[in-house]
């Protein structure tokens, strides 16, 4: 009997199975109309782009208007096309290079955002500053005021690579943080109004730029990207014309942390990526 | 367990019996593959004319200054463009070439265009220029309609910029590669500009003043309506390879115009009706009573000596001024008057006396330009006397600012001229014979004539 219920039920169960089976199927998911992203006739640029950075180093560049990418409340504008290869040159050779001729080509492979969006005008902010770069979770850098950029311009340049090597360094200090130390060397004086710190002011205070003085993070990446940006030299030079003892020996407290954590943290040295950088600078805007 | 069984036979019969309803779509196609295909339409549409568009572009809700763009597009996501926007700081080719930058049509929200990289167009979008906003025009305008593919509408999306695509012909496409654009862009400036006021006078008989303001590329037409009042009517324009297009047609006295032409041989604008055109005409003084084109056709009355016609009285006067505010400046450099103006202002209703001077330091550099500024209320009587009544406080004005107080050195050196101003009453009209000119006359003592330069 036992059996017999066994066989019924199987029986029945494969003829429901052939009986749904056998209606007609359905497609009630037809295929997505323009899935895959757009598609985009290549210009010349993209050729460039794709064989410097997408290929080497899995770099999407972005450099035509998608309100997506973007602050969405702000007036922005997509970059002139003539700016936009000789500002991914820039990129390219002063950041990229020294850190590949330093730490390895995989290096830069591993760490580097994976998206540059270009935006040809400033951001600018409700309190009256601008905003010159942006980083998202360290996947993605937008670089605005592309229109501006000038090959021969060196303060501009080091601006924007200074931009860049900060984007860069929150990455890294993401991957392995800091020692805690470092936010006890000036624990007083962060302030979310540091756009009301002059430059000067900020020095005299023990940060390297009043931006520093945000928080933290921001401080340990602004000493990074300002010693690699400047250059040993000026560094030197601005730090020891502070003439606030406690500010100078914060800075140089600070400078040590940066340069003993890229040793220790990527094994990096600190010394001639500096130099590398800066070379790469004075090769560029030559 | 049979109990089982049969509850397990139901179960199946459940799940297989229900036959599946027939759902009618209301649309032959899905609503991804419909926006694609309409993408896909507005592309063909863009692309399919062949010597391309001519686009009237009005930002900030259609309420900002008007712009043309001459727009060609190309299948590979090109698009050429030209514009009447006056001076570009990105862009050293000049506003006389075609400039080419890349495109896309894309469904967003709705069918959208997209001018995706830096371009003419930009450069109102620009939040740069004035530190956040631009002009709140749009690079991104949703396709709103498309008329017998001749005609395209859109508009933005964040600043609703209102943008009307008409299709060009050769004749048009072949003025532009010649620097048509600019050409008519430099002579409607110039025209606007021009030490003269514009007349039209229609078919009718009935004369008008027409106003161009090439700065802000706004028309005006004024006239003295049936109630005996100031009346007008006011368009923004954009300027064409032909002339100026008006964003809304005028109907006046029987005849309806939109478009301005203009004829480079004898260097003056028309409107054609019916075929015939009516040329506008340059005339020394409006048609407008003083007092009525006061405030609408003019503001200012430059009161300036070096006028060939102007009275000995004035001139003496001025010069006593003059030297005046030089003898009485105590600390070095000297204030030295460069030029007196009447200004209304019609917002407040009041005149504003400007003495315009400088302080130059031994080395040449300025070390004031500026000038003192006095109000005035006016009042005017049956018989056309004006009388100026001091009113608020003197202001400075310096680096465009206006500051309160005035030089009390000015004030003590002009008061020979504000003593006249201030205690006489005047008649105050055209020149009967001088373009552009009008003459203040005292009608008490003493006895004195003023000739200004209206602008």
């Amino acid at each position: 009997m036992k059996k017999t219920f066994l066989k019924i039920s199987i029986l029945s169960l494969a003829m429901s199975i052939i009986v749904a089976c056998s209606s007609k199927i359905e497609d009630v998911s037809p295929k997505v109309e323009g899935l895959g992203g757009d598609i985009l006739t290549k210009q010349p640029i993209d050729t460039w782009l794709e064989n410097t950075f997408t290929k080497p180093y899995n770099i999407e560049v972005k450099y035509r208007w998608d309100a997506n990418e973007v602050n969405l409340g702000k007036t922005l504008t997509p970059p002139l096309l003539s700016r936009v290869q000789p500002t991914m040159e820039a990129v390219k050779a002063i950041w990229i290079d020294p850190y590949e001729a330093e730490a390895g080509a995989d290096f830069i492979k591993k760490f580097c955002p994976k998206q540059y969006v270009l935006v040809g005008s400033r951001e600018w902010n409700a309190n009256g500053t601008i905003t010159l770069g942006t980083a998202e979770g360290g996947r993605k850098v937008v670089l605005y005021a592309i229109n501006d950029f000038d090959k021969k311009d060196v303060a501009g340049i080091k601006q924007m690579l200074h931009t860049i090597h900060h984007e860069f360094a929150h990455i890294l200090q993401q991957n392995i943080l800091p020692t805690p130390a470092f936010n006890q060397i000036t624990p007083g004086t962060y302030t979310s109004n540091w756009y009301n710190v002059s430059n000067a002011t900020a020095l005299s205070l023990g940060y390297v730029t009043s931006y520093a003085m945000s928080d933290p993070n921001e401080d340990f990446v602004e000493v990074l990207a300002e010693m690699l940006v400047e250059g040993k030299p000026a560094f030197d030079a601005r730090i020891n014309a502070i003439t606030n003892t406690a500010a100078k020996s914060a800075i140089r407290q600070k400078e040590a942390i940066v340069v003993d954590y890229l040793k220790q943290a990527y094994n990096i040295d600190f010394k001639s990526l500096q130099t590398r950088t800066q070379n790469a600078i004075i090769a560029f805007t030559k | 367990m049979k109990k089982i069984l049969l509850y397990f036979i139901l179960f199946q019969l459940a799940f297989t019996a229900c036959k599946k309803a027939e759902v009618e779509p209301l649309f032959d196609e899905s609503a991804n593959k419909r926006a694609t295909t309409q993408v896909d339409n507005y592309k063909k549409l863009l692309t399919g004319s062949e010597f391309g568009w001519r686009g009237e572009y009005y930002p900030d809700g259609g309420n900002g200054i008007g712009y043309s763009f001459y727009l060609k597009f190309d299948g590979s996501g090109k698009v050429s463009m030209y514009s009447d926007i006056d001076n570009f700081y990105y862009f050293a080719n000049g506003y006389d070439k075609a400039f080419e930058t890349t495109y896309q049509v894309k469904s967003l929200q709705k069918t959208t265009l997209i001018f995706d990289s830096y371009s003419y167009l930009h450069e109102l979008v620009n939040p740069d220029y004035d530190g956040g906003s631009g002009q709140k025009a749009d690079l991104e305008l949703e396709f709103t309609s498309a008329v017998d593919n001749n005609v395209i509408t859109l508009v933005g999306r964040k600043n609703k910029t209102e943008m009307k695509l008409t299709k060009i012909a050769k004749p048009e496409s072949d003025l532009l590669a010649k620097g048509g654009l600019a050409n008519i862009f430099n002579n409607t400036f110039n025209y606007a500009n021009a030490p003269n006021f514009l007349t039209l006078v229609f078919p009718t008989g009935e004369k008008t003043d027409v106003r161009i303001d090439a700065d802000n590329k706004q028309f005006g037409i004024y006239f003295i309506n049936k109630s005996g009042d100031v009346d007008g009517f006011f368009s923004p324009y954009v300027t064409t390879t032909t002339g100026i297009l008006l964003k809304t047609p005028i109907t006046l006295y029987g005849i309806k115009f939109q478009e301005l032409f203009w004829d480079d041989v004898k260097k003056v604008y028309y409107i054609s009706v019916n075929n015939t055109r009516i040329n506008l005409t340059a005339s020394s003084k409006p048609t407008l009573p003083f007092y009525y084109a006061l405030g609408n056709l003019f503001v200012g009355f430059n009161m300036s000596p070096n006028i060939p016609s102007q009275s000995a009285d004035y001139k003496a006067l001025y010069a006593k001024i003059k030297s005046n505010v030089i003898t009485l400046s105590t600390a070095a450099p000297v204030r030295v008057i460069s030029n007196v103006v009447l200004q209304y202002l019609p917002d407040e209703g009041v005149f504003v006396l400007i003495v315009f001077y400088t302080r130059t330091n031994p080395d040449g550099s300025l070390l004031f330009d500026g000038a003192s500024v006095l109000y005035y209320r006016p009042t005017l009587d049956a018989k056309g006397n004006i009388s100026f009544g001091k009113s608020y406080q003197n202001a400075t004005l310096s680096g465009g600012q206006l500051s309160l107080g005035a030089s009390g050195i000015v004030l003590a050196g002009i008061k020979p001229l504000t003593d006249i101003i201030e205690t006489n009453t005047f008649q105050w009209d055209y020149d009967p014979t001088e373009t552009k000119i009008a003459v203040l006359k005292s009608n008490g003592t003493p006895s004195i004539t003023i000739k200004g330069a209206l602008f």
